[in-house]
């Protein structure tokens, strides 16, 4: 007699399903495509220009919609997971080479976002500063963006956090001979 | 890119690829054996990573040789 609930069913079967998706895609050589270096440069050229290249124009130019620029990010995002067999997500299915990579990219992407933090701050001051007192220095962007360009600031700074860890985990691919 | 640190300066040289062509043993084999991924194999094989203790005892063990014979320091001059 089968004494499971119909909830503990469903659970299993979504926790089975889940395993067998990761596995599936982390072993799965269909997928090689985007494991080598050249797709890894690709990867992380696309991901830098969405990036960064989407809040740009966005500052100059406006009208751009925050749901293309979340959903380049979100699409450039699962593209990475899937050239780094989901490395950063589960303990568990990662060997020992894996487990160094992950944590040298932990360590560079916590160096450059504190960086890019670092220089962001002091331009908005330096700016700041040399409007207020007419220096004629400085790059004297108005920071009067708008709700709707202030979406975008607090989208970027997400996903220089998400991201960052990914561009890290640097463009050197796999070899495809096993 | 940066200082080398004396871990790279001290690169360990090894017989693997040798002898798991000696072994009649793929790449994806000796991985499955010592449970890492095929890649993992190519990257010590080719000098680019240094294995833990553990993973070149297993290594040796499975292609039946001591650490010694199959991992050497190469220090750079």
């Amino acid at each position: 007699m089968n004494s499971k609930s119909l909830e503990e069913r469903v659970e299993i079967f979504g926790k089975n399903l889940d395993i067998s998706l990761r596995t599936w895609v982390r072993n799965d050589r269909s997928l090689n495509f985007l494991r080598t270096t050249r797709a890894r440069v690709v990867l992380s050229a696309v991901t830098v220009l969405a990036l960064y290249g989407i809040p740009a124009f966005q500052m100059f130019y406006r009208g751009l919609s925050i749901w293309l620029y979340v959903g380049a990010l979100v699409f450039c995002v699962l593209l990475q997971k899937l050239s780094i067999r989901f490395a950063f997500d589960d303990d568990s299915h990662i060997d020992e080479y894996q487990h160094e990579r992950r944590n040298r990219a932990y360590r560079r992407a916590y160096k450059r976002v504190a960086t890019i933090l670092a220089i962001a701050i002091l331009l908005v001051a330096e700016n700041g500063y040399s409007l207020k007192h007419s220096l004629g220095s400085g790059f004297h962007y108005s920071f009067d963006l708008g709700s709707e360009n202030w979406v975008f600031v607090g989208v970027f700074v997400c996903g220089l956090f998400v991201v960052q860890k990914y561009l890290s985990w640097g463009i050197k691919g796999e070899s495809r001979s096993a | 890119m940066g200082r080398k640190s004396k871990q790279e300066e001290e690169r360990v040289a090894n017989r693997i690829e040798e002898l798991r062509t000696q072994a009649g043993l793929s790449r994806q084999e000796l991985a499955d054996q010592v449970g890492v991924h095929y890649q993992t194999i190519g990257y010590i094989e080719r000098g680019e990573y240094s294995p833990s203790l553990v993973l070149a005892l297993k290594i040796a063990a499975v292609l039946g040789k001591t650490v010694e014979q199959v991992f050497q320091i190469e220090e750079d001059n």
